[in-house]
């Protein structure tokens, strides 16, 4: 009686300890986030602004564009956006005009708002130049973000009356061009 | 005097033998702890972002985790799941209930008819069920979907160290239903 009680607590715990052994009640896995670093900068409107003078309002006051969303930019920090143009106003055959008579507002634009742009981080009516210039600062990243770019051109008396390129073309119309480049870098 | 010493052997000796008999009744048998079992078929989840529509988007694992869980049961049975804290690239930490577990069929499950409770307020450090049956089942395989989301935290967890890795664990448990 006693060797057959032993015989059945030996096979009963064996059985139970080969269970536990094999079978777990619980499992761990690792889990990794892996981020790398973004940093780019899209302009849109097919990358062509027109600034078009066609009356004498426009000579008196300027001219406007408000292209809403203009820039599409993407950064893993904070980050500064900056415009330089690659010259004056040019159109192969008259004399140029100065690229400081076009002049950037910036804002934050519609998609992914982005935070950490304060008004001190903006630019309203910043005359261009060869050199880049900041337009827009944000102290944190942003993924696809975007942002509002005013663009007014305002001729100088100079410009109209020392030059007098504009209103005495015999074609009835000509077209300066400038090209602008947008950067974004870290700090 | 010798007939009251041969009765107090004779006593001795059926407490002795009651004492043998009577041990084995006491064994505890737990069924429902040992019939129960659950494997995590990989050591670990990656979860990369690489572009500016991973960071708005986020990142699903996918694929890569299907038949992510084998389960086992000899009756009704719930799968929990829990992290073991933020995830950390030993510096900083971005919050664990930014990712998203989303279980679903995998590809053997057969004689349950499981409900399916995605994490959808994020993983937490308190186990939430994302599996129950009430049945039980020889073998189940489960895809698991991971899914990181919160491209706020995110965006600015990269800082200026060029690229990081952040890590926890994740814990799998099987309980009765």
């Amino acid at each position: 009686m006693k060797k057959k009680s032993v015989l059945m607590l030996l096979a009963i715990g064996g059985v139970f300890c080969g269970v536990g052994n094999s079978f777990a009640q619980s499992g761990d896995v690792t889990l990794n986030v892996k981020l790398k670093p973004i940093l780019n900068i899209a302009v849109s409107n097919g990358q062509t602004v027109d600034l078009e003078f066609a009356t004498a309002t426009d000579y008196q006051n300027g001219v406007t564009s408000d292209i809403a969303d203009h820039l599409t930019v993407s950064s893993t920090s904070g980050f500064t956006v900056s415009v330089k143009s690659s010259g004056d106003l040019v159109n192969g055959t008259s004399p140029s005009l100065p690229i400081g008579d076009v002049a950037i507002t910036s804002q934050d634009g519609s998609a992914h708002p982005i935070a950490g742009v304060d008004g001190t981080s903006l630019v309203s009516g910043l005359a261009l130049t060869n050199a880049a210039q900041p337009i827009f600062t944000s102290t944190s990243g942003t993924a696809l973000g975007t942002i509002n770019v005013n663009y007014k051109a305002k001729l100088t008396d100079d410009d109209l009356d020392t030059q007098g390129i504009i209103i005495n073309t015999t074609t009835g119309e000509q077209t300066y061009t400038a090209t602008l480049t947008y950067t974004i870098a870290t700090p | 005097m010798k007939v009251f010493f041969l009765v107090l052997l004779q006593l001795a000796a059926l407490n002795f033998l009651t004492a043998q008999i009577s041990n084995p009744v006491d064994v505890t048998i737990e069924l429902g702890g040992a019939g129960q079992m659950i494997t995590v078929n990989s050591t670990s989840v990656n979860l990369e972002f690489q572009t500016a529509a991973d960071y708005t988007d986020g990142v699903h694992s996918g694929a890569a985790t299907n038949d992510h869980l084998t389960v086992g049961s000899t009756s009704g049975f719930q799968v929990v799941v829990k992290g073991a804290g933020d995830l950390s690239d030993g510096m900083h930490s971005i919050p664990l209930n930014s990712i998203v577990i989303t279980p679903s069929n995998g590809s053997e499950v057969t004689g349950i008819t499981p409900a399916y409770l995605p994490t959808t307020n994020g993983l937490t450090t308190v186990d939430q069920a994302i599996i129950t049956s009430s049945s039980g089942v020889s073998s189940a395989k489960f895809d698991v979907d991971y899914f990181a989301h919160n491209n706020d935290a995110y965006l600015n967890a990269v800082g200026s160290y060029g690229a990081a890795t952040y890590s926890t664990t994740v814990t799998y448990a099987i309980l009765p239903f």
